[in-house]
């Protein structure tokens, strides 16, 4: 264990709040015999995944349910045995409350609940790690990719960024850095912590795959210092490994395990702004999807997850191994509330509050905050900014978040993105510090939203534009064709008539005639015949 | 005299040299096409509806900056437009002359569609697809929205179905809604 050299700008220290959890072991709660699996098609960041079965197909634990289409997208997988009851809209776990297109399956009565990743090698808390080498050896780079893609691994620290595009871009350029994001620096979640301290060999053998994937000239696991169990638990497992990985301890100190801040923090490096970390040679993971990927490698997709949950209005607050999926109201029953409570998923400071209990469990769900109705505090009254500049000061991306509030609330979002709005990763540092209450990043959210959908709809315009450039030069092609479609019959036409005057022979008009008087006076005669005969 | 003509002289030599440099700055230094227009274009939001009385959104374009058209005349676009029109132009921003619209989608009721391909010559974007006496559909993601094609159904199995928001691509609305007056 070492104690890191570099720090970040700016950072606050909220309360930590953690104890209601810390030291509560990974249990597992899976669904009840009335409950139904919710799995939502978009998970985390990526286009729209595509379900590959129908309504009344059964499913078996772990089977694949879906298709995605484009590198930045992962597939979904059953957590039970069962049967797909419907394919339609149900309450999105996502701060619009909106709802969003999932596949749900009512499990087997005979379904095993038990995590599946728990279920095998975890038991004897061992890993072989010659059977691991042996399968590494016999992959290439790409198959690993494929596979942990295939295994529906995403981000699991929050953002839900697909781990398959993230390696992707670090096998192709020259790796220096593998960073491992163990810190958790978020007040209340705790689920990193214990998977730390439980589960630090599953962890240490997805670095194993990463180092053997990225060949990084040094592997770090960036852990901040009010996890001394965990910084522990990670020592023992290092020590069996054949790769040298450095243990890092951080002072405690939010928002420390934001992707750019750890960055900077483990290295002294910055990433530039608009570039991702692999521009300058550093990958980083969080710890529960390095776990995540090593058991996609062995077939096991991710299908569970480690879900913290606390806070007052919760009877048995601790983390718990939940099925992707379990609707948020029948795991919060099984944690004992009953009372009316205000749910926020994620942590306090960058977590969302949920507008439907029934919404399902996600792979980005970390923490599930459940405060009684009663006990939370009455929105803090607002007063105008004073420009003390204190949010400036506690800025991890060193931005200037008065000035961008000024530009946002007048509208003037141009300078918005002068003052490098989107370089700001909605850490809520500002709010915390601000002494007039004002939500500042609610504002930055507004503004970066109205930005995205301007470039959107210029984008939609320019595409409009070009076809309709292509439609009227089509028109004007086509008439151009029949006109000169029309010029040349009308050549021939003329040319035709001339040579049947100068050859005198009989033209289609009096041929024409000719049989008309033939019948006409064929049916004079009938007429005749017909009179004499009567 | 001699002092006249000097002076002459220069005068008729300096006006001679630059126009010389004035006619080759016109032929080395010449745009094509007219770039007011162009950006005026740019801004427009390209749905071809005609709901501004011009035959499309480059003709509205022309019409701005060589007839003095108003910059109010475009419902799709509504005030964003309007606003930033009046930015580029420098002319005071006036209130838009038919009710913003909400971005929708024309939708064919293929039950009904009896294949004319009427719509089809309509489209200002070539996004309905189809031949005739066989079904028609509109290709959702290439649809301006512009109703032309409408009016030109046989059988008025066209309608205009708002686009829903879904979560990708939801936004977080203005704070300053639910800020409580002071």
């Amino acid at each position: 264990m070492t104690l890191t050299n570099f720090k970040f700008h700016g950072g606050i220290h909220p309360k930590q709040l953690k104890d209601l959890s810390r030291d509560r072991a990974i249990e597992s709660i899976s669904w009840r015999d009335e409950d139904e699996i919710v799995i939502t098609l978009s998970q985390g960041i990526g286009s729209l995944n595509h379900p590959i079965l129908s309504i009344g197909d059964s499913v078996q634990a772990k089977q694949r349910i879906s298709e995605c289409y484009g590198e930045i997208s992962v597939p979904v997988h059953s957590p039970c045995d069962g049967t797909i009851t419907a394919i339609e809209e149900r309450p999105a776990t996502h701060p619009s409350g909106l709802q969003a297109v999932a596949i749900v399956i009512k499990p087997d009565a005979d379904s095993s609940k038990i995590d599946i990743n728990k279920a095998n090698d975890l038991v004897n808390h061992k890993i072989d790690v010659s059977k691991l080498s042996e399968l590494l050896s016999s992959l290439t780079a790409e198959e690993i990719i494929s596979k942990i893609r295939i295994g529906g691994v995403i981000g699991l620290g929050g953002a839900g960024f697909p781990t398959c595009a993230k390696l992707h871009g670090g096998i192709k350029t020259n790796i220096e850095t593998l960073i491992i994001n163990g810190m958790e620096c978020e007040p209340r979640i705790t689920c990193d912590d214990r998977l730390m301290r439980e589960r630090a060999i599953e962890i240490i053998a997805g670095v194993e795959i990463l180092d053997h994937l990225l060949h990084p000239n040094s592997i770090k696991i960036g852990v901040e210092d009010n996890k001394p169990e965990a910084i522990l638990a990670l020592e023992i497992a290092t020590t069996s490994s054949t790769s040298s990985i450095e243990i890092i301890t951080t002072p405690t100190l939010y928002p420390s395990g934001g992707e750019r801040q750890l960055i900077q923090l483990l290295t002294g490096k910055e990433v530039p702004s608009g570039t991702l970390p692999s521009a300058i040679g550093v990958v980083c993971q969080n710890v529960a999807t390095v776990a995540a990927l090593y058991h996609a490698l062995l077939e096991r997709p991710l299908t569970h997850r480690v879900v913290t949950v606390t806070g007052d209005g919760v009877e048995s607050a601790g983390n718990y191994s939940v099925p992707i999926g379990i609707p948020i109201d029948s795991l919060l029953t099984q944690c004992g509330v009953v009372d009316s409570v205000r749910i926020t998923v994620g942590g306090p400071m960058m977590g969302f509050e949920l507008h439907n209990s029934r919404s399902p469990i996600t792979k980005t769900v970390n923490c599930l905050i459940v405060e009684k109705n009663s006990s939370l505090p009455s929105a803090p009254e607002r007063y105008n900014c004073i420009r003390c500049a204190s949010c400036s000061d506690a800025c991890p991306a060193k931005l200037m978040p008065q000035q961008l509030y000024w530009a946002a609330q007048s509208r003037d979002f141009e300078q918005t993105e002068k003052l490098n709005l989107f370089d700001c990763i909605e850490c809520g540092c500002c709010d915390f510090v601000c002494p007039s209450k004002i939500p500042l990043v609610s504002y930055y959210r507004y503004a970066k939203g109205v930005i995205r959908g301007a470039k959107q709809e210029q984008n939609r315009a320019d595409e409009a534009r070009v076809r309709h450039e292509f439609h009227d030069a089509r028109i004007t092609r086509e008439k151009a064709e029949k006109a000169e479609k029309l010029a040349k019959k009308r050549a021939a036409l003329k040319a035709k008539k001339e040579s049947n005057k100068s050859t005198d022979k009989p033209n289609d008009a009096d041929k024409k005639g000719a049989a008309i008087r033939a019948a006409i006076k064929r049916a004079e005669a009938k007429k005749k015949a017909a009179a004499a005969n009567s | 005299m001699s002092s006249m003509l000097i002076a002459a002289l220069v005068i008729g030599g300096m006006a001679t040299l630059f126009g010389a440099l004035l006619g080759y700055a016109s032929v080395h230094y010449k745009v094509e096409g007219d770039p007011i227009t162009d950006k005026i274009d740019q801004i427009l939001p390209q749905t071809q509806c005609g709901q501004c009385g011009y035959p499309g959104c480059r003709p509205y374009a022309e019409a701005i900056s060589n007839e003095g058209a108003a910059i109010n005349l475009c419902p799709p676009g509504g005030e964003t437009v309007m606003v930033s029109l009046a930015d580029l132009l420098d002319r005071e921003p006036v209130a838009l002359e038919q009710e913003e619209r909400p971005p929708s989608l024309a939708l064919i009721d293929e039950k009904t569609c009896i294949g004319c391909t009427l719509c089809i010559q309509a489209c200002p974007v070539d996004a309905i697809l189809g031949a005739a006496k066989l079904m028609h559909t509109v290709i959702a993601t290439e649809c301006t929205g512009c109703e032309l094609c409408l009016a030109p159904c046989p059988v008025d199995c066209i309608t205009m179905e708002p686009i829903p928001t879904d979560i990708t691509d939801w936004s977080w609305p203005d704070p300053d809604m639910f800020k409580v007056a002071a």
